[in-house]
């Protein structure tokens, strides 16, 4: 399960922008566990990852500075891979920088 | 004859010191993501920080860049709209001061009731600070204890920001916290012959707000940028996304905010 996050994080996320964006996340804590339709068939290679003992916690976190250099707020993603967190935070890193380039972001 | 003699010495040195006018450049450092400087002028009792409204430019990276690719964390820099230099008078060491801060592109006059400070200055400890000698003191400010290193070479009670107070002009001062504020004194002009470059004319015809208004109308701001920010961070099959308020200024809680 853990792996189709990491496998899907790409496409995932960039599908997520748009329609689940205006949602509003009224809720500060958010996790998605539905799939879309395209990522399905990567989630049957994955079924078999049920237990989080033997996984990685890894957590990526995004710090937000005002104008002042001051720290406002801070976002962390947080998920369980395999074996190293580093394409985890490659994806987060991707996502967030073409969410800023894109000023998806408010920025 | 002679004792007379030394204590009006004394005096005319004393009266000469509190006349003189003082400049200190420090530079503060609210983050590992800027830097600021930040004049101090101080004449006959009366204090005016000038703080710049741009970061100073950060020197050029040696590393290609491998660290970032190897962390887990990124920063960002939210655009608030035009800011203005950060300017506080602080009269007799009143508690009550003017500042200037700017909202949402606007400047704004903020009069703040500063609690008073009570320094804790029975420390042992002395550390040399760049030439000069240094005593420490500390103090509880806001919800957070400030550390502060004064000297006794330069007897103007002066310091950065709103502090001040002690014996001597404070070297370095820090806060203790998750996200601590750092200044350090660069340089002095004591006794210092030029002006103070703050027209006061300009300051008071500037909106007023009270310091509980302002911060109020800043967390709403902020508050609403950051829900903005939430709800478009994309939603991931298996990743949990958590926020976190930070109130990364010094003061960590206000009076109003107590009960």
């Amino acid at each position: 399960m853990s792996l189709v996050a990491v496998a899907a994080l790409s496409t995932a996320a960039f599908a997520g922008t748009g329609s689940k964006a205006s949602k509003e996340n009224a809720n500060v804590k958010t996790t998605n566990y539905k799939l879309a339709k395209k990522n399905a068939k990567v989630k049957v290679t994955e079924a078999s990852k049920e237990s989080k003992s033997m996984l990685t916690k890894c957590v990526y976190t995004l710090n937000v500075y005002n104008s002042s250099g001051q720290v406002i707020d801070t976002f962390t993603s947080q998920t369980y891979v395999e074996n190293s967190c580093s394409g985890f935070f490659a994806n987060c890193r991707t996502i967030y920088r073409h969410m800023l380039a894109s000023g998806e972001l408010g920025i | 004859m002679y004792k007379y003699s030394l204590f009006f010495v004394f005096l005319l040195a004393t009266a000469n010191s509190y006349g003189q006018k003082l400049k200190a450049l420090y530079e503060y450092l609210p983050s590992p993501m800027a830097t600021f400087r930040e004049e101090v002028y101080f004449q006959d009792g009366t204090k005016t920080s000038v703080r710049d409204s741009l970061p100073q430019p950060k020197p050029k990276a040696t590393s290609n860049g491998d660290d970032e690719e190897l962390s887990g964390s990124m920063s960002v820099t939210l655009d608030m709209g035009k800011i203005y230099r950060n300017i506080v008078i602080q009269k007799n060491n009143a508690t009550q001061l003017l500042e200037t801060r700017s909202l949402k592109g606007s400047n704004y006059l903020v009069n703040d009731e500063l609690p008073s400070l009570a320094w804790n200055t029975n420390f042992t400890d002395v550390d040399t600070l760049g030439k000069h000698i240094c005593h420490k003191a500390t103090a509880i400010y806001r919800g957070t204890t400030l550390v502060a290193y004064y000297t006794n070479d330069i007897p103007i009670p002066a310091g950065p920001y709103k502090f001040g107070g002690l014996p001597g002009l404070i070297v370095m001062l820090y806060n203790e916290g998750a996200n601590p504020h750092y200044w350090l004194l660069k340089e002095i002009e004591y006794p210092y012959t030029g002006d103070v470059p703050v027209n006061e004319k300009y300051i008071n015809t500037l909106p007023k707000l009270s310091l509980e208004n302002y911060i109020k109308k800043e967390d709403l701001e902020t508050e609403e940028r950051m829900r903005m920010m939430m709800s478009k961070m994309p939603m991931m099959e298996g990743v949990t996304v958590e926020r976190k308020k930070v109130r990364g200024s010094v003061e960590q809680v206000y009076e109003w905010e107590k009960n």
